[in-house]
């Protein structure tokens, strides 16, 4: 009998091995952090936590300041009667699939992930056995297929030729931390310099110490943006310094672009399908591949979706349950 | 970019039609949805162009028994949920929530789902076969034959076409095209003063019929020469109203007031005199926005009040005594033609001025 449950608005608990995965109270001895995305990351900063040396990095640039035990890709640390491994799971730089093998059988916890992966990041791979699958479905309906890489580069560059066409200021809106660098990847065989907002701007340090080619960049700065490229987040766009460029041409880079009714309510120029999830044809694949006894989901609005799609293949799952439920 | 996917699709076909309908609805910039449809204008012979313009205008549910179509949005998608072999209420109403539209829910399940390959045979129609479908589900009367049309619609037609088809079907275009964005498209495309065109439009009540006029090059003082009258006032910006619900909406329905701060009457300074729906520059629209949080005293839904303090220069092709409204005045065909940024709200034109332009201009 396994005991997996969840725990607080993000976090995932199992009790019988001290482990919490994303967890932000002191509930478990030992917590894993699968990446440094806010929700992620602990509110209590000054916890001891696990996290991939990039994720330990990225943490601490916006401000993590409890202790960090750095454990790299595929090394393993034995934990009481389990023993815990972190594999790439696609999502941005430093994001980690949390393996825990126990005398129970093995959990593999997806955190976010990407497969085909983010190409700023360290790829996804995946291990081979998996008895429990904790997976995330942040797009869990059949409404999200992802283009390929090459074609979303694609429209990336095309965005930005098409600004340029209007004598307009290409601006991407971006999360600060892993769209924005993917967006600068894209924007990279351009040879344009790219401007991002501050907050993205150390992260991308961090990226490039990572060996991730994110191209020219710099800081926001006025007298020179109209040779420029803009990555900032959403919330940016109305600022006083953005307010004071006359001619602008948005683009929103998010896999909810994809959806009219975000098109409705927002009143930007492009909507680009850039994700830095799994889609949901990818995700129900990736369960019948790994065709484990039991799949938990986890961060969705609709996990009856995939439950639904899981039966028909003879795959039992449940949405991840607040209070503590015992699987055989 | 907004040109290339549909170059070598044939001009008179749906398919380019439902292309031109996809790009229009992914800007909402007024002079790139005017440079698309110009495009799309000279693209056509002046022979095919009548349908064309009546379901750009939605003036195409004119020529339909009843004027509409009667089919309901759970019967496409239940019908769709079979084709796509997927079970309606677990899967496509969830769909349906969050995508917010039957059409496009529809045409991005049949894209993504792979067991709609083998089952699809994509006939090439033109604009005119279309209407003649849709008359078909018009005049039918029996849901068991509507069904077979309906089928027909998933098997034959590629998802955008489907998209804008159902769009067609269930109501008219919602691809953002004003009225005025048509006639300033007609004018561009085809060389004419907007207001020529306007005032056509005004006799003609038929955006089909001025473009097709307009088209056709010739002289259109005879239509426009008429008794109409263009005529402007200075109003003040009493409301504005989000065309779609929620936050960032984008507030573009406008209602303008007058002063009658020197009438004891109504107890206050302004009273509504009409409602502007669109034709609003991004720009104005940008500025108008940024304005907002410090001018609005309250909100009901989708609407907001605001302290009468912007100047709306406003031209209108007639005043009309209406006893329903606080002025007991209203005004047809109210456009924008300026926000007054540096004009002080006294500036405006009040009752008075409104009556005595009544008493010279009516007949």
């Amino acid at each position: 009998m396994i005991r997996i449950h969840k725990h607080g608005h993000h976090g995932i608990l199992i009790p019988d091995y001290d482990i919490g995965l994303d967890i932000s109270g002191a509930a478990a001895k030992y917590i894993f952090i699968s990446h440094a995305h806010a929700d992620h990351v602990p509110s209590n900063r000054k916890l001891s936590v696990y996290a991939t040396p990039p994720t330990a990095d990225l943490m601490r640039v916006r401000g993590f300041k409890g202790e960090i035990i750095e454990l790299p890709f595929f090394q393993t640390i034995s934990i009481g009667k389990s023993d815990v491994t972190f594999y790439p799971a696609g999502h941005i730089l430093g994001s980690a699939m949390t393996y825990i093998e126990t005398p129970q059988g093995s959990i593999l916890y997806t955190g976010d992930y990407r497969f085909p992966a983010s190409p700023a990041s360290e790829g996804f791979i995946c291990p081979q056995k998996v008895d429990y699958f904790i997976t995330e479905a942040t797009f869990s309906l059949p409404l999200y297929k992802w283009k390929s890489q090459d074609v979303l580069f694609d429209q990336i560059r095309d965005f930005v030729t098409e600004a340029r066409h209007f004598n307009q200021v290409p601006v991407f809106l971006t999360y600060t931390l892993g769209k924005a660098q993917e967006v600068m990847m894209a924007l990279e065989p351009l040879k344009i310099p790219v401007q991002v907002h501050d907050g993205a701007y150390g992260l991308c340090k961090i990226y490039e110490k990572y060996g991730v080619n994110v191209g020219i960049y710099s800081k926001i700065d006025l007298q020179t943006i109209h040779e420029s490229i803009v990555i900032i987040p959403m919330s940016y766009l109305n600022s006083e310094t953005m307010l004071k460029i006359p001619k602008i041409r948005t683009a929103y880079c998010s896999g909810w672009s994809d959806l009219e009714s975000r098109k409705v309510y927002s009143s930007v120029d492009r909507h680009l399908s850039i994700s830095d999830h799994i889609d949901f044809f990818e995700l129900i694949n990736l369960c019948k591949k790994l065709d484990p006894k039991h799949v938990f989901i986890t961060h969705t609005p609709n996990p009856e979706v995939v439950i639904h799609y899981l039966a028909k293949l003879g795959i039992a799952s449940s949405p991840l349950s607040a209070s503590t439920v015992e699987y055989k | 970019m907004t040109s290339g996917t549909i170059r070598n699709i044939d001009p008179e076909s749906f398919l380019f039609f439902a292309s031109t309908l996809e790009k229009l609805s992914d800007t909402l910039r007024i002079d790139e949805k005017i440079h698309i449809l110009k495009q799309y204008l000279q693209s056509s012979p002046i022979e095919t162009l009548d349908l064309k313009l009546q379901f750009l205008s939605g003036e195409y549910l004119l020529t339909l028994k009843g004027h509409k179509i009667s089919i309901g949005a759970q019967v496409l998608g239940r019908s769709a949920s079979e084709f796509l072999e997927i079970d309606y209420d677990l899967v496509f109403r969830p769909c349906r929530k969050a995508m917010g539209k039957t059409p496009e829910t529809i045409a991005r399940l049949l894209e993504n789902i792979d067991i709609v390959s083998n089952k699809t045979s994509f006939e090439s129609y033109t604009i005119s076969q279309i209407m003649d479908f849709l008359i078909d589900f018009n005049e039918c009367k029996k849901r068991s034959e509507k069904l077979i049309l309906v089928d027909k619609v998933w098997t034959t037609l590629t998802p955008v076409e489907v998209r804008f088809f159902l769009q067609l079907l269930t109501r008219k275009l919602s691809i953002g095209l004003t009225t005025e964005i048509i006639l300033n498209t007609y004018a561009i495309t085809y060389n004419y003063e907007l207001d020529k065109l306007r005032k056509v439009y005004h006799h003609s009540e038929s955006l089909t019929k001025t473009g097709l006029l307009a088209a056709s090059g010739i002289n259109l003082d005879t239509y426009s020469n008429t008794s109409s009258i263009t005529s402007k006032i200075q109003s003040v910006l009493l409301y504005v109203q989000s065309e779609s619900r929620g936050l960032a909406g984008v507030y573009s329905e406008l209602t303008v007031g007058i002063r009658v701060d020197q009438n004891d009457k109504f107890g206050q300074d302004y009273i509504p005199i009409g409602k502007i729906n669109g034709g609003i520059s991004s720009d104005n629209i940008k500025k108008l926005n940024q304005l907002l949080p410090v001018l609005t005293l309250e909100k009901f839904g989708t609407t907001l009040m605001l302290k009468p303090e912007i100047v709306v220069e406003i031209e209108f092709e007639q005043l009309i005594k209406n006893n329903r409204t606080k002025a007991g005045y209203s005004i047809k065909s109210p456009r924008i033609v300026s926000f007054q940024w540096d004009k002080n709200p006294t500036d405006s034109h009040d009752l008075e001025y409104i009556v005595d332009f009544y008493q010279k201009n009516s007949r």
